[in-house]
């Protein structure tokens, strides 16, 4: 199957502190990748690295195809019609993600008008019967609030929902339920499962937290101080991991034990 | 307990926003008595009629009469027209002219941000009023190059704050993801960092309004500003000075009219930033 996301080589550098060291992956149609990292290890740069968003000053080498197009060296006004169609991220917090002063509704609508032309009152009827299908309580208000009034998971819930009304060939999720409480994670979760069965969507999870990859994911790879330490199926990473490091993170992941 | 809560809350809001509309009337009042001052005074402000020249407030004259013999209360409510309007229009120029600069420059960077901000240094670094006097004393006299002095002078706080709050705005994770909506560098500007900052602006030029109405009478009493016999209350106050132990009122009547305009604006200021707080609207669901 030809891969919906391929990233060779791709080095990251400030100057001359050098943050990814030659990164190469790829991800297929509707699959979902854990990029497990510690603080630090360059995950948050690699997104924004693949989305094109990081600032003048960094230099980028290597190349990141999306849909069989070269997106390396593509200009932001050259960007700007395929980010949210073809490869969309969901922020670690999503609540910092939407404009504070403009109702959550507003958004959703506007960045749905930057890429389809679509009416106000159709865009509004999709979200508002995908709100439904996500079993928001009482999406009218939702869809009225700001973001402010809404809680971190419900927030991070709507990114999620603003993500799929897009239909992104790739959704990347940046730590996207490290600020949440466990219902939050699960629900979380769960709706990123529903974006890949609903759009067929390849999700590229980053985490700090093996426990979740190890739940979602069907390929892991490991980062460390910005370059690949183990790349694979989830099972082998997680049973017979190659790396020492690998190892070393799986043996800190905390057992709760009942004596 | 929480509905309790709610109700006390509902009450504060309550409270709150009539007290922003009855300063917001106020304000509207004296604006609407600055435009339409001409159909408001019971006298003609600039005829003179030495016989009655100094006459204590009270009697057919109000607010008594000045050293010519010209009613007070008339002038007072024709300077309004030049006091006031001349401190909006002026601070409407400047907080367009600075937040517009100070946008670019936050959003920009480079060669523009620098040459604009040591430009902003240079203006900052002299006294304010000072080199306004020496702007104004450049021109010559007259409301508008005075308007003009206190212009150059007032615009780089504007740049200031709007380029501050900029470069905050654009590490914030929604620009990025507006970015990634779509939006251009000019929808970023319009949809996101200008409503954004536009609640600190505001307020400073609310407060700037009754500064400038100072500025402006400070010039005109030192005698840059407002040209005889155009009544202003800043040369007003400066007619009287030389009076104010003998015949307090000439100064008194047009001090007490620049004290309670700029207190109105000042007040407006204050509820304007209460209200644009769009977080105190409400809870989290």
């Amino acid at each position: 199957m030809d891969e919906v996301l391929t990233c060779r080589d791709l080095q990251v550098r400030y100057g001359s502190q050098q943050i990814l060291r030659g990164v190469s992956f790829s991800v297929a149609p509707g699959e979902i990748l854990g990029i497990v990292g510690q603080s630090g290890s360059g995950k948050s740069t690699l997104l924004r690295a693949l989305m094109g968003l990081l600032e003048p000053t960094a230099s980028v080498t290597g190349e990141v195809f999306v849909a069989g197009r070269r997106w390396t060296g593509l200009g932001e006004k050259e960007l700007r019609p395929l980010r949210g169609t073809e490869m969309g991220l969901i922020f670690q917090d999503a609540g910092a993600s939407f404009c504070p002063i403009r109702t959550v509704g507003a958004q959703i609508l506007e960045s749905v008008a930057a890429h389809r032309r679509e009416g106000r009152e159709e865009v509004r009827r999709q979200a508002l019967d995908l709100f439904q299908k996500l079993r928001f309580q009482d999406g009218q208000r939702v869809w009225n609030s700001y973001p402010f009034q809404l809680s971190g998971g419900m927030n991070q819930r709507l990114a999620i929902a603003a993500a799929m009304l897009l239909h992104p060939k790739v959704l990347l999720a940046d730590e996207p339920t490290s600020a949440l409480d466990v219902m939050g994670q699960k629900q979380v979760m769960e709706e990123l499962a529903q974006l890949r069965k609903a759009c067929g969507s390849a999700v590229i999870l980053v985490t700090h937290d093996l426990r979740l990859a190890a739940a979602l994911a069907e390929n892991i790879l490991v980062l460390r101080e910005g370059a690949v330490v183990e790349y694979g199926p989830a099972d082998r990473v997680l049973q017979a991991p190659q790396a020492e490091y690998t190892r070393a993170m799986l043996a800190a992941v905390p057992r709760i034990r009942r004596d | 307990m929480r509905g309790k809560m709610d109700k006390i809350l509902q009450k504060r809001k309550t409270v709150k926003e009539i007290y922003f509309i009855a300063i917001l009337a106020l304000a509207i009042l004296v604006l609407l008595g600055a435009a339409f001052a001409q159909y408001l005074c019971p006298y003609d402000p600039n005829a003179q009629d030495l016989a009655l020249a100094l006459q204590p407030p009270g009697g057919e004259h109000l607010l008594g009469t000045d050293r010519y013999g010209r009613d007070m209360l008339s002038r007072i409510i024709v300077g309004a027209k030049v006091s006031v309007f001349s401190a909006l229009t002026l601070v409407a120029a400047v907080c367009a002219v600075g937040t517009a600069l100070g946008v670019l420059c936050g959003f920009c960077g480079g060669w523009l941000d620098e040459a604009v901000m040591r430009l902003c240094d240079m203006c900052l670094a002299f006294p304010g009023l000072v080199l306004a006097l020496a702007v104004a004393a450049l021109l010559g006299g007259g409301i508008e190059n005075a308007a003009i002095a206190l212009g150059v002078v007032s615009w780089p706080k504007y740049a200031r704050l709007a380029r501050g709050q900029t470069m905050t705005l654009k590490q914030e994770d929604f620009i990025a993801a507006a970015r990634l909506a779509g939006d251009s560098a000019g929808q970023l500007i319009r949809r996101h960092i200008l409503p954004n900052l536009a609640g600190p602006v505001l307020v400073m030029a609310a407060l700037d309004i009754g500064t400038m109405m100072m500025e402006l009478a400070g010039l005109s009493f030192l005698g840059l500003g407002a040209l005889p016999p155009t009544a202003e209350w800043g040369s007003m106050m400066s007619d009287g000075r030389t009076l104010f132990q003998t015949k307090p009122w000439v100064m008194l009547g047009p001090g007490a009219a620049i004290f309670l305009t700029v207190a109105v604006f000042n007040l407006l200021a204050d509820a304007l930033r209460d209200r644009l707080d769009i977080r105190s609207m409400g809870n989290e669901m």
